[in-house]
């Protein structure tokens, strides 16, 4: 365990990958590039942006998910039945394709550029999803370290396309099985090897109540039509609680956001947590990492029982935050927290999507700084009132 | 040198007729149809998706020719008609239906900058025939990025 000051600083997750690493991204994916070569051009990203994080004076670092094309369809090189298909070849196979149509025209990018972790066979942890990451990480810093990993409602509502995967599972309710097994594999060894703060990424549930009876815009992740919302929030809320159970010892936390793939905001998702909250109240995490800084998401709320990854800054913008504001977001979470109850972060990462990062790595970095200066400022303020964190 | 290409066409019904070309044959639908159902392709969206298609390929010919790097190349079209409304003879309606408008956004998957690309785009745009010719008859906007 570690102590940490009040008002910790840390990331959602990613950070945007140099052009080098970009490009060994795809020669990896053409099969141009070794898995060891990649890796090298990978630690350095890494250590930049360990770096970066350093002088921005983050306190809980992740390695800015470098090694990952987007959050969560990474998976299918360390799965084995998985197959990572470009939105242009499920178009070739799923029958809803006007669906997909207006998906594609909504986020106004090409169906080359979407992957979806599909799934087409047994599913196999092959290799650990991020311990790797891990044990890179620890050699390379001393500070407490985050991991990112895909929620299992967002992995089987991904992976599951009806019309190759029932093949193998009968429903995604089938599929959801092997992915909590799967998950809490990971999650015991991420533990054993002295993960510090594990978060689920489950950017979908929003997807589940924010679009209903509109065209579905969210990135990857609605692939697959959900259903009735209750039942989809019902069923999202028992997977992750059967991914976390007996992990009551580990820091852990769930992140949800309203999208990350565009700087129009616009295209984004809008609504409050009030829908969410019913079950967002039974998650056995520790922390919910939500997004406040944009205005989409309405005002804070309580979560009993819950601590607050408080989003601060918007990952998108090109305007980076000044510490003032950054307190005043603060403050008004604070009517509804603890002071010790609340953790500073970006509402989401900066590069969500490798080749579509919403922000470049200084502005990052500056928004980052920005945090830290206005915890900084903060702990000064309620220092006398309470004493810090333990991940 | 060959300067002219024919195809011939054998319509059975309003709804449908077949394309025979060298050895092949395709099957095309009415015109234009406004229900989104409706399982066959229609004339005009054989002509978007052609014209997509000429730019496209000669994008990555020219890219070629200035040896650069291309993965792939998506082609978004859109055709606006004059007044659809006037093809299905509503009373009242004036015009024509007329395809008066195309709006096409290209993706080029390449790691290299727009900039770099820049000169292929110009040429795709100057040697491709179908573009070259719609170009001259109608609005065309025209949008170019670099997506990987």
């Amino acid at each position: 365990m570690k102590t940490l000051p009040i008002f910790p600083v840390t990331m959602v997750g990613s950070w945007p990958r140099p052009q080098v690493l970009l490009r060994a991204q795809k020669l990896k994916r053409q099969g141009k590039l070794t898995p060891v070569e990649f890796d090298k051009q990978a630690d350095a990203a890494v250590l930049d942006a360990l770096a970066a994080q350093d002088r921005a004076g983050v306190d809980v670092v992740t390695d800015g998910e470098q090694r990952r094309d987007n959050f969560y369809s990474f998976v299918a090189e360390k799965l084995a039945g998985i197959k990572i298909m470009t939105l242009a070849e499920m178009l070739d196979i799923i029958e809803d394709k006007a669906a997909f149509e207006q998906i594609l025209q909504t986020l106004d990018v090409p169906a080359y550029s979407l992957s979806n972790p599909t799934c087409v066979g047994k599913l196999e942890r092959k290799a650990p999803l991020a311990v790797d990451e891990l044990r890179f990480l620890r050699r390379h810093t001393n500070k407490p370290v985050k991991i990112p990993l895909p929620g299992p409602y967002l992995l089987a509502r991904a992976m599951f396309v009806r019309e190759v995967t029932r093949q193998v599972y009968p429903n995604k309710e089938a599929l959801a099985k092997d992915v909590v097994r799967i998950l809490r594999e990971e999650i015991a060894e991420l533990i054993s090897h002295g993960a510090d703060f594990i978060q689920l990424d489950e950017p979908v549930l929003t997807e589940v109540v924010f679009t209903q009876g509109k065209t579905r815009t969210f990135m990857c992740a609605s692939l697959a039509a959900g259903g009735d919302p209750a039942e989809e929030l019902e069923f999202a809320a028992s997977l992750v609680n059967d991914v976390m159970a007996g992990f009551d010892r580990a820091y852990t936390g769930l992140h949800i956001c309203r999208g990350n793939w565009s700087q129009d905001e616009s295209t984004l998702l809008t609504g409050n947590y009030s829908p969410l909250k019913p079950w967002l109240d039974r998650l056995k995490v520790k922390q919910l990492v939500l997004e406040y800084a944009t205005e989409r998401a309405g005002d804070p709320m309580p979560f009993p029982g819950h601590d607050l990854g408080l989003g601060v800054v918007n990952p998108r913008t090109p305007e980076v935050e000044t510490p003032a504001q950054v307190i005043a977001r603060v403050e008004r979470a604070l009517a509804c927290f603890e002071p010790r109850q609340v953790w500073l972060n970006p509402d989401c990462g900066f590069g969500t999507f490798s080749n579509s990062p919403v922000n470049t790595a200084p502005i990052a970095e500056a928004k980052m700084k920005a945090i830290s200066e206005a915890a900084a400022q903060l702990r000064k303020r309620f220092l006398t009132q309470t004493g810090g964190n333990n991940v | 040198m060959q300067d002219r290409w024919q195809v011939r066409v054998t319509a059975h019904s309003r709804n449908e007729a077949d394309v025979f070309v060298r050895k092949h044959k395709l099957r095309v639908g009415p015109p234009i149809q406004f229900d989104s159902e409706y399982a066959g392709i229609t004339a005009l969206e054989q002509m978007l998706g052609a014209v997509g298609a000429d730019l496209c390929a000669t994008l990555m010919t020219r890219a070629r020719r200035h040896r650069l790097e291309i993965d792939g190349v998506e082609a978004v079209v859109e055709g606006r008609l004059e007044n659809p409304l006037a093809f299905l003879d509503v009373v009242g309606e004036q015009g024509t239906p007329a395809l008066r408008a195309l709006a096409i956004k290209v993706f080029v998957n390449t790691l290299h900058t727009p900039q770099e690309l820049q000169t292929a785009w110009d040429e795709a745009l100057r040697l491709s025939p179908l573009m070259g010719c719609l170009k001259d008859a109608m609005k065309v906007d025209l949008y170019f990025k670099v997506a990987v």
